[in-house]
């Protein structure tokens, strides 16, 4: 990519992400099922538990608030594959690199736009965990900032790539359910990966693994291994413990950009 | 206007077929050497060639499936091409589109626009993507849309939506416009009134590539035109020498039989496989040719010297619409 194309790329992203905005929240359908169900996944775990449980030392409503945060941020892959299918069929992406709008800036955009309700519904979580829920605030909040906005641009950008190889808009939604809900399974956020070693050594490097357990160190301030709770550590050792996952997830927005590139197409796959 | 007046006279200097060495040639802002497009063994398009020059409106004609819009496709840098090569402003515009998608204006044939926003937040909207843009309400008023600025997209009517098309693609002043059907769907009279736009943007310097199926448009409109047909182009040149090549003029009159049997007469007619009537003691005739001036001279001699006279007389040009049905029925064949 030129200096001109980076330039331009960055000089237009703020049009691309107004733009997407706009849609999300004139396609109010959209945007409510969008938004309801991670929040009801990323509270409800939290709201069943025993308010008294402690495990490790972590209570195990504040365990299953940030396991939820990681949940629900999970949703934006759907959202984003559901509406990059539909946009694609509809030739609403050719429409847009009709303009000088250069790719990325369209990617990064869309990325950027879908990750900012998410970014909302992580808030509203939050602030429901600690008023509703009595959930004390995250230990590192940088951190936790962190994982957001690498977690959710990352897993937008995989989404993004994800979205070019399926054959169409009405095909993307049976694809997309299992695959979130294999997600979720592996992410480890609601019950323990079974011991296998198949299971074991996939979990590793699952994106949803490396967030949840990115999110868990930060909020809890433990370092903290899928179900393996360490002692409480401060914010340059949550860094140090966090800095594997939240690189994986670089690793899984770069493996995002290269399908981008590789496999993405600017109008239906059938003509 | 009649859209009958709407081509620019030849002697614009613009006009690539002027005289050569009054005016040095337009630089060439389209070539394609060789282009063949594949889906799958298919040859969308197989082998074509042609360049257009700066300035210059060029149709692409053919029946539907002959090739036209893929290859648009690949002069928008949509499609990579098979084989051959393209060349769109000095660049690839496959692989440099970015370089040069700010000089391009791009009117699809059938691209969706975001359903609920308003004509207007679309277009302010796409003004975003562009450095130097046109504004909303000059977009608007030279579309003939200003009066349904505040309607969602999805309240436009078919007709209205290729003008926002239109608006969208002409938004930040493109060098080079590429139109793909830009009057289908649309009344009469917003028909003119694109065609009307459409020239005005090419006196003012604009180079234009179009694909319609309304032959007369680009009759009225083309400086030069390739007629498709399955991948191949049949035809190309200036809207004369295509017509000039292919049928040129329909002659018709009546004459009196002993005019017919003139030696001079019988061998134009033979010539030409002229088709002859009898009718009430004359001969009605009609033949095509592409020079109806010469075949004419000894009929209407033979008809003088005999006292008689060639009734009915009509000299008809033949059509683009003309060529491209005998193409394809050739071709069918």
């Amino acid at each position: 990519m030129s200096d001109m194309t980076i330039g331009r790329t960055l000089r237009l992203l703020p049009a691309q992400i107004r733009l997407s905005q706009q849609v999300y929240w004139r396609d109010i359908a959209f945007a409510i099922m969008g938004a309801v169900m991670p929040l009801v996944l990323g509270l409800a775990p939290a709201a069943l538990a025993s308010e008294s449980l402690v495990y490790e030392g972590v209570s195990q409503r504040a365990w299953l608030l940030s396991s939820g945060i990681s949940a629900a941020m999970l949703f934006v892959v759907y959202n984003v594959i559901n509406s990059a299918a539909r946009r694609r069929e509809q030739r609403i992406y050719k429409r847009l690199r009709c303009t000088p709008a250069p790719a990325h800036s369209i990617l990064l955009g869309e990325a950027i736009s879908a990750a900012i309700p998410a970014i909302g519904q992580v808030a509203i979580i939050m602030v429901a965990g600690h008023y509703w829920l009595g959930v004390a605030w995250p230990v590192h909040w940088p951190l936790v900032i962190a994982t957001v906005v690498i977690g959710l641009i990352s897993l937008a950008m995989l989404a993004f790539g994800v979205s070019g190889l399926l054959p169409s808009g009405e095909i993307a939604t049976w694809i997309v359910t299992p695959v979130l809900a294999g997600l979720m399974y592996l992410s480890g956020a609601f019950g323990a990966i079974p011991d296998n070693p198949v299971l074991r050594s996939i979990h590793r490097y699952v994106p949803s693994a490396e967030l949840t357990d990115a999110m868990r160190i930060g909020y809890l301030g433990r370092d903290v291994h899928g179900f393996t709770v360490g002692a409480p550590v401060d914010l340059a050792a949550a860094a140090h413990a966090a800095y594997l996952p939240l690189l994986l997830l670089l690793v899984w927005a770069a493996v995002g950009l290269m399908l981008f590139n590789s496999f993405f197409r600017w109008e239906p796959r059938a003509r | 206007m009649p859209i009958t007046q709407l081509r620019r006279p030849a002697s614009d200097p613009r006009t690539p077929h002027s005289p050569a060495g009054a005016n040095p040639r337009p630089p060439q802002v389209i070539q394609v050497h060789d282009l063949v497009v594949s889906y799958g063994s298919t040859r969308a398009v197989d082998g074509i060639g042609f360049e257009v020059r700066a300035g210059e409106v060029f149709a692409l004609l053919g029946t539907n499936g002959a090739g036209k819009t893929t290859t648009l496709d690949v002069l928008e840098g949509f499609r990579r091409p098979a084989e051959g090569s393209v060349s769109v402003l000095g660049a690839d515009p496959y692989r440099e589109h970015d370089r040069i998608s700010p000089r391009i204006g791009v009117m699809l044939q059938d691209a969706g626009f975001f359903e609920d926003l308003s004509v207007r937040a679309t277009i302010r909207a796409w003004r975003r993507f562009h450095r130097r843009a046109r504004s909303v309400d000059d977009s608007l008023e030279l579309v003939g849309l200003t009066h349904r600025a505040r309607a969602r997209v999805r309240q436009l009517s078919g007709g209205e939506r290729r003008r926002l098309d239109l608006a969208l693609a002409l938004l930040g002043h493109p060098e080079l416009l590429f139109l793909d059907e830009p009057t289908t769907g649309i009344d009469p009279e917003g028909r003119r009134h694109t065609l009307r736009i459409i020239r005005d943007l090419v006196a003012g310097g604009m180079t234009v590539v179009l694909t319609t199926h309304y032959l007369d448009e680009a009759q009225e409109l083309a400086d030069r035109l390739a007629i498709m047909h399955r991948g191949r182009i049949q035809v190309s040149g200036t809207v004369d020498q295509v017509l000039a090549q292919h049928c040129g003029s329909r002659v018709r009159c009546a004459i009196p039989a002993e005019v017919a049997e003139a030696p001079e007469v019988r061998a134009v007619l033979h010539a030409r496989g002229a088709e002859v009537q009898r009718h009430a003691g004359e001969l009605r005739v009609s033949f095509d040719t592409s020079d109806p001036q010469a075949d004419l001279l000894p009929l209407l001699t033979t008809a003088a010297r005999a006292g008689a006279q060639a009734r009915d007389l009509t000299v008809e040009r033949r059509t683009l619409e003309d060529v491209f049905l005998a193409l394809a029925e050739s071709q069918e064949q």
